[in-house]
């Protein structure tokens, strides 16, 4: 097995003839941060969607734990290890909690250790535990995010794929999300995390790719925060 | 008639619409697709009975449901094509397909039609008091009952249920959780096959004759009431399959008997009115899906 | 020659159009008869065509318009002398009432027109297969209404000696009108603004589009054709029941439109010629043709069976229909990027890309498929 968990090699994605997101290369190796920041319509979901087997590439491949997975469809893809948050969340608001929750169990490869999974993100979001009867549509913005993160963990993900979890969120709700996060990552789950808050990623993450029109443009380290200069550049794109 | 007599025909017939209804509406859930042909599936089964006369009941029933699901099961192969394409050639498609079958059993059947022989004395009545109830329309009812009754257990308590439930509410999203796709959509014609065979069997004891047009015929309002219902959930078009029956029965028993000829205006009209009013549907909460097209 | 390259997206298939009656007059008389109904009935496919093709609203219901407009015309032009007796219940204006061919092919419009605007202001609210239902729920309503009431309609019975104007001439004149008021139609002011709904209702409605207007001309305008059709129609069989412009018909030539590629003129015309084209043929066949040296005779049902394969296999294999839904274009360009062929908007056109493709964005419905 190689040290890379996922790989993206000279992607490019395309709606129709209008390519979205053009010669992506990026690395995501076991239990990192990786972030993914840009301006809207910089080609973030679009990435994420390939990754997922949502989108077709137009050219380039995508590997996971060294195999590719670029003509993969999404089930399959969910069953190796890859998990999805998507932007806007995408819980089901008819549904109860509960089968929210029983729904990302679906992503799992085996049975074996889903009771301990659901505990723990039962415990990592007491929130949720607290309302597993009620209807998905009934909770905050905030818990439903909670809720989409919960369903994406139960699946037993090595890597978590991240759309914009903050967005729409009060900042002191954004803390506890990131914290939630930084346990996420303590337990070994790589992340590849998409935020529009270009600060708080990119010392959040292991490194930070900027992303401008399907283009990247410069990647960050934690460091960089301190970097004015750069650091406008993540905020515009 | 008396007021009971019409509340048992009305939910008999409104039963069976149910059955045909939800048998539709599974599909359009898992595929966005309304299968116009769907009624040739209850044709199918008819015609099933009656090249099996003379066999023994049990083996005819089994007989009429492997058909059935296995003539569903193939429409899932011929329509998997459509899985992108827009509805109005979805809608096209279905139709075709519908058209084709129709004038296939016309040319194997020819116009006259076929007796179906199939439990014919389910039609005798029993009689309490004034009310005069055949056994077809108890069993009607029941097996109504018993069939939403399983749907809703199994679309509700299992896990293929719940996968049914987010494929059709959100399909990529059950996509990227893990739901086989292809497995799901041959599930939803399994059980469409499996609710229009049961159709297939009351309606054979009620309208013994099998003619090429057998089950177009049911499948029409019962799709007006999927969509007056609402298309995008199951128990909303359930219960428009089950409105347009009982108001059929209803209605063409409130209109002066000069009028009844005119029942198909009256029930449309009611149609258009609640399109109007609900375009969502009749029976969905205020959130709707929003239409495709 | 800019002027027809302009207008050849009408031109040529008028031409089409013109090739295909007048052929048609140098052969038998039975054929001659098949030729002018597949004429009309692309008269009917092409007035479908303009509301369902420019709006991407299904309708089931314009078959109404047809039925509308042929016993309109049928009950107004057959002999007074007859209509009181063999339809007693009618209103007496209409059983005095015997009008000329013209007159009678002008009223049929008129009611069709008048009948779909009345109709369409509340049910171009919808959209969708909301839409769908509720206009198969008016051709139902006025199947049941034409049967039943016989103070209006013929009720069941055959309506017959109705005179037979619809001939060479008028089929064919009658399709090119049509033809050009759908073209005309469609590349209006008008026609642009409702085809840029199609994709994107409320996107279209936000900058500033009244969808329910435009649709409801659109609706109009098809009812008008549609009645104007049912008039031909009329004028071309002599006698008519209420089942014959009724679900099947609706849904043939909704066949036939999709077909032939739902969002163009050229494949309503091409799909109606084709499928009702085949269908002739094979009504003949089926009573026994001679081909060079072959005798052909197919057994009854072939016909209808081989429709149904044919609408099917196109529908599935090539979902945006024969010709794509795209208009025709100039054949005799130079230029490996024909100019477009309509003078629809530039919108989302990128330069450089759509190489092969003669049509800009928006005129191709798969063009939206996620
Ligand atoms: N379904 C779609 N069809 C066509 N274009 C799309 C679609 N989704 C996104 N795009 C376009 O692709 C580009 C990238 O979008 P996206 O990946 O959503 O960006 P981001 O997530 O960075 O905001 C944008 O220009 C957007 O307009
Ligand atoms: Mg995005």
């Amino acid at each position: 097995m190689s040290r890379v968990l996922l790989e993206l090699d000279h992607v490019s994605v395309s709606y129709g003839s209008v390519p979205a997101v053009r010669d992506l290369s990026l690395e995501v190796a076991p239990g990192e941060v990786v972030g993914l920041v840009g301006s809207n319509g910089a080609g973030k979901s679009t990435t994420l969607a390939a990754i997922m087997g949502v989108h077709r590439l137009a050219a380039g491949d995508i590997k996971f734990e060294g195999i590719s997975i670029a003509k993969e469809q999404p089930d399959a893809i969910a069953r190796r290890g890859v998990a999805l948050v998507p932007e806007g969340r995408h819980i089901y608001p008819d549904f109860t909690v509960e089968d929210n929750l029983r729904l990302g169990l679906l992503g799992r490869s085996t049975r074996e250790g889903a009771d301990r999974d659901l505990e723990w993100v039962r415990r990592l979001f007491p929130a949720i535990a607290d309302s597993s009867k009620r209807m998905a549509g009934l909770l905050s913005g905030g818990q439903q995010q909670q809720l989409a993160i919960a369903r994406a963990l139960v699946s037993d993900p090595r890597v978590l794929l991240l759309d914009e979890p903050s967005l729409g969120l009060a900042p002191s709700v954004v803390d506890t999300l990131f914290d939630a996060l930084a346990e996420i990552r303590d337990k070994g789950v790589a992340i590849l995390l998409v935020e529009q808050r270009a600060q708080l990623t990119v010392a959040f993450a292991d490194r930070t790719h900027v992303l401008r029109n399907g283009d990247l443009v410069l990647t960050l380290g934690p460091e960089d925060v301190v970097d004015t200069d750069r650091m406008t550049q993540a905020y515009f794109g | 008639m008396s007021f009971v007599q019409l509340l048992i025909d009305a939910t008999a017939l409104g039963a069976l619409l149910a059955l045909v209804a939800m048998g539709i509406a599974l599909v359009f859930g898992v595929m966005r697709l309304v299968n116009f042909a769907y009624g040739e599936l209850i044709t199918v089964g008819a015609y099933t009975l009656v090249l099996t006369k003379g066999w023994p009941i049990v083996l005819r029933v089994l007989a009429a449901f492997v058909v059935v699901i296995a003539s569903s099961l193939l429409m899932e192969v011929i329509f998997r094509p459509l899985r992108r394409a827009t509805a109005a050639t979805m809608l096209v498609a279905t139709f075709a397909l519908s058209f084709l079958l129709q004038n296939m059993f016309l040319f194997i059947f020819g116009p006259q039609g076929e007796t179906i022989e199939f439990l014919a004395p389910l039609n005798r009545a029993i009689e309490i008091g004034d009310l005069r109830i055949r056994w077809i329309t108890i069993i009607a009812i029941a097996l109504g009952a018993v069939l939403l009754g399983f749907m809703s257990w199994l679309l509700g308590k299992t896990s293929v249920g719940l996968q049914m439930r987010a494929a059709a509410a959100d399909f990529t999203t059950a996509r990227i959780l893990g739901v086989r796709a292809g497995r799901v959509i041959m599930l939803a014609f399994v059980l469409s096959g499996f609710l229009a065979a049961a159709v297939t069997l009351v309606l054979a004891v009620q309208r013994p004759l099998a003619t090429p047009n057998y089950g177009f015929v049911v499948l029409v309002p019962a799709l007006v009431g999927v969509v007056v219902g609402g298309l995008g959930k199951l128990v909303p078009a359930t219960l428009g399959g089950f409105a347009i029956g009982f108001a059929t029965v209803v209605l063409g028993d409130l209109l002066p008997s000069g009028s009844r000829v005119f029942l198909n205006s009256v029930l449309f009209a009611i149609v258009i009115i609640v399109l109007l009013v609900r375009p969502d549907g009749l029976f969905t909460g205020r959130t709707g899906v929003a239409e495709r097209v | 020659m800019r002027a027809l390259r302009r207008w050849w997206p009408l031109v040529g298939p008028s031409l089409l159009v013109t090739a295909v009656a007048l052929g048609g007059q140098f052969l038998p008389l039975s054929t001659q008869l098949q030729v002018r109904s597949v004429l009309v009935t692309t008269v009917i496919v092409v007035a479908l065509y303009v509301f369902v093709g420019n709006s991407g609203v299904i309708s089931f219901g314009q078959v109404s318009f047809v039925a509308v407009g042929a016993f309109a015309a049928g009950l107004a032009a057959a002999p007074a002398d007859v209509k009181p007796t063999t339809f007693p219940k009618l209103i007496p204006f209409l059983a005095e009432l015997e009008i000329g061919n013209i007159e009678s092919l002008v009223l049929a419009a008129a009611v069709g027109g008048l009948f779909a605007f009345i109709v369409g202001i509340p049910l171009m609210r919808l959209s969708g297969l909301s839409a769908g239902i509720a206009t198969f729920a008016v051709l139902i309503i006025t199947n049941n209404v034409l049967r039943n009431w016989e103070a209006i309609g013929p009720g069941a019975k055959t309506l017959s000696l109705i005179p037979q104007t619809t001939f060479f001439i008028q089929a064919t004149t009658g399709l090119l009108i049509v033809m050009a008021v759908a073209y005309v139609y469609q590349t209006s002011r008008y026609g642009r603004r409702l085809r840029a709904t199609r994709e994107d209702a409320a996107a279209a409605q936000s900058s500033g589009i009244d969808v329910h207007r435009e649709r409801l001309w659109a609706f109009t305008l098809s009812g008008v054709l549609g009645g104007f059709a049912g008039g031909l129609l009329v004028h071309q069989l002599g006698s008519i029941t209420t089942q014959q412009v009724f679900l099947d018909l609706a849904f043939i030539t909704l066949a036939m439109l999709v077909v032939g590629g739902i969002g163009s003129l050229w494949g309503a015309v091409v799909g109606a010629l084709m499928i009702a084209g085949l269908n002739a043929f094979l009504a003949e066949a089926q009573r026994g043709i001679t081909i060079g040296s072959f005798d052909l005779e197919l057994p009854g049902g072939t016909r209808l069976l081989t429709l149904g394969v044919v609408m099917l296999v196109v529908v599935l294999f090539k979902p945006t229909g024969l010709t794509g839904s795209r208009e025709l274009t100039w054949p005799f360009s130079r230029s490996r990027f024909p100019q477009p062929a309509s003078p629809s908007e530039p919108l989302g056109s990128s330069p450089g890309g759509g190489a092969g493709r003669s049509e800009v964005e928006g005129v191709d419905p798969s063009a939206t498929e996620q």
